[in-house]
């Protein structure tokens, strides 16, 4: 099975942490995972000691996870290349809506 | 096979951006074989005023998401009850109101839906 998981809010929040468990639970069953971050929920991939999503985000990543982020929320956030976890997808809303078209199971978390 | 995405506005348009940012995923929606309907509910009603210009207070403006979806074939719909309890405001006119049992309807067909 294919799931996307969208999250829109901060590493603060339990929806980080929810949906990195959610995730990390569906890869050990063999389900691919899709993430996608937008608004304030790309605030997570921010690599920094303050922030402990981002190093669970990477061991997601380094399972299989593909992260993409909506670009154009990333720019007032200051979240660049340079400050995100390796790896993670600079995308658009074009991305957002290929993943909810291609996942058979669209989870959301903001 | 075309997916139903539901989109559902819960914030209003004034104090937060999600509003704006629910209706521009919903627009993002439309580039995927999908048929996509917004569905403004609770204090997210406001966000089909008709004449509201959030940009004054320095919010995103909202009515170019409503009018793109329209203009694209989809939808935009306000919950009944929502809208009379927050004073029954005049409408956008590429919003239709509809009663609950629709709302009901819609969320129970649709293939995703994206609480907002």
């Amino acid at each position: 099975m294919k799931l996307g998981i969208l999250l829109t809010t901060s590493p603060e929040h339990q929806n980080s942490t929810t949906a990195l468990c959610v995730g990390r639970a569906a890869l050990e069953l063999g389900h691919e995972v899709e993430l996608f971050l937008m608004d304030d929920g790309v605030t997570n991939v921010l690599d920094s000691r303050d922030n402990p999503v981002a190093g669970a985000l990477a061991a997601l990543q380094a399972q299989g996870a593909a992260i993409t982020l909506c670009g154009s929320t990333c720019d007032p956030r200051g979240v660049t290349k340079e400050s995100a976890v390796a790896g993670v997808v600079f995308g658009s809303q074009y991305d957002h809506a290929q993943i909810v078209h291609r996942t058979d199971r669209f989870l959301v978390f903001g | 096979m075309k997916k139903q995405v539901t989109m559902v506005v819960r914030h209003g348009p004034l104090n937060t951006v999600r509003a704006a940012e629910a209706l521009r995923a919903a627009v993002g929606y439309t580039l995927a074989p999908q048929r996509v309907t917004a569905l403004l509910i609770g204090t997210g009603v406001c966000a089909g005023a008709a004449g509201l210009r959030p940009e004054l207070v320095g919010q995103p403006e909202v009515a170019k998401h409503i009018e793109t979806l329209k203009l694209l074939g989809h939808r935009v719909v306000a919950d009944r009850p929502s809208h009379e309890a927050l004073g029954a405001f005049p409408l956008h006119p590429a919003v239709e109101l509809v009663d609950r049992a629709e709302v009901l309807k819609l969320l129970e067909e649709s293939d995703v839906v994206v609480p907002y």
